[in-house]
C-alpha cells in the first residue's frame, strides 16, 4: 500500500519536481496530494491517510512554520515532516528546529538522490 | 561607485556559484561563464526574473532566458512542456530565481552578511529591451547551457522595478 503524501509549495513547478523526484527514486511508493500554501495543505491533510508531509518553508498565507504547528496538532498517527526551504542558513536551521516538529531538512537546490538520501531514514516502517 | 555597492558586484562570484550548483543538482547539467551576453537573443522573447536581497549588502539578481532557451530549460525542470506565456512558465523561472537567490544568501551569510529575500517578479515577454542606468553598478553574466545560453546580472545598490523596462 503506497505511503500517503501530502507536497506542499506555492510554485507548481516545484511540487512536481518533487513528485517526480520521489518516482524515480527507490523509496516506497507515494499516493500523492498537492497543496499551493499551508492553508490548502490543512484543507486537503487526512489524518487518516497522510504519514508524511512535504512542505515549503515560505509560503503565502500561513507560513511553513505555522503549518507544522497546526500539523502536529490535528495528526492521529505519527506523520513526517520533510522541510523543502531556499534558507540554508544556521540562522534559518536554528528557527526551524526551535520550532520543533521537522524530522527532515532539505535546502534547494537538491537532486532527487539529494532529496531520497534525505528522506530514506525517516521513512523506515511507514510502508504497509 | 559607493564602497557597498562595489562590495555587491564583487559577490558576483557566489551568484556565479549557485547558478552552477542549481544546474548541478537539479539539472545534472554543466552550465558556464562565457562572456557578454548579446541582447539580440532577446528579440525573439524572453522570460527574466528578479530577486532583491537587502541588508548588509543590497543587491538585486537577474536570471534571464530567452525564448527558446527559457522553453527547454523549463520542460526539464516542470516534466512536461508548457507554453511559453502562462502561469507554468512564470511560475518556474521564479523559482529558479528564487534558488539562485537563496543559495547566495547562504553563500553570503558564511561570509558573515546577513541580508533578507524579496519574492521573486517575473517579466514574459514577446521582446525585451534592457536598459541599465549609467550610475548603477551592474555586471551582466552570460551562461552557456545545452539549452541555450542565458544571462545573469548584479544590479548594486537598487530595488527591484527602477532599472528595467520591458517592451513587448
Amino acid at each position: 500500500m503506497a505511503i500517503g503524501a501530502l507536497v506542499v509549495d506555492d510554485s507548481a513547478t516545484m511540487r512536481r519536481m518533487i513528485i517526480r523526484f520521489l518516482k524515480q527514486s527507490d523509496l516506497p511508493d507515494f499516493d500523492f496530494r498537492e497543496a499551493r500554501d499551508g492553508e490548502d495543505a490543512l484543507e486537503k491533510f487526512d489524518p487518516d491517510r497522510t504519514r508524511v508531509v512535504f512542505a515549503d518553508w515560505n509560503m503565502p498565507r500561513l507560513s511553513g512554520l505555522d503549518l507544522v504547528r497546526e500539523l502536529r496538532r490535528r495528526e492521529r498517527e505519527p506523520i513526517t515532516i520533510v522541510m523543502i526551504t531556499t534558507e540554508a542558513t544556521p540562522d534559518a536551521r536554528e528557527e526551524i528546529e526551535a520550532a520543533g516538529g521537522v524530522e527532515v531538512y532539505v535546502t534547494k537546490p537538491f537532486s532527487a538522490e539529494d532529496l531520497a538520501c534525505a528522506v530514506r531514514p525517516a521513512l523506515k516502517g511507514k510502508a504497509a | 561607485m559607493t564602497d557597498q555597492q562595489a562590495a555587491a558586484l564583487q559577490h558576483g562570484e557566489l551568484v556565479v556559484a549557485a547558478i552552477g550548483k542549481l544546474f548541478g543538482s537539479m539539472f545534472d547539467a554543466d552550465v558556464e561563464p562565457s562572456g557578454e551576453f548579446s541582447s539580440e537573443l532577446l528579440h525573439e522573447g524572453a522570460a527574466a526574473s528578479v530577486v532583491s536581497l537587502v541588508g548588509d549588502v543590497e543587491m538585486s539578481i537577474w536570471l534571464g532566458f530567452p525564448r527558446q532557451t527559457a522553453l527547454r530549460i523549463v520542460e526539464i525542470f516542470a516534466g512536461d512542456a508548457v507554453p511559453f506565456e502562462s502561469e507554468d512558465l512564470a511560475d518556474a523561472i521564479g523559482e529558479l530565481a528564487n534558488i539562485v537567490a537563496g543559495d547566495t544568501k547562504s553563500r553570503l551569510h558564511a561570509e558573515g552578511i546577513k541580508t533578507q529575500l524579496s519574492l521573486p517578479s517575473v517579466v514574459l515577454a514577446s521582446d525585451l529591451q534592457i536598459f541599465s542606468q549609467r550610475d548603477i553598478p551592474s555586471r551582466r553574466i552570460r551562461f552557456t547551457s545545452q539549452w541555450g545560453d542565458f544571462w545573469a546580472e548584479i544590479v548594486a545598490g537598487v530595488k527591484v522595478g527602477e532599472t528595467r523596462r520591458a517592451g513587448a
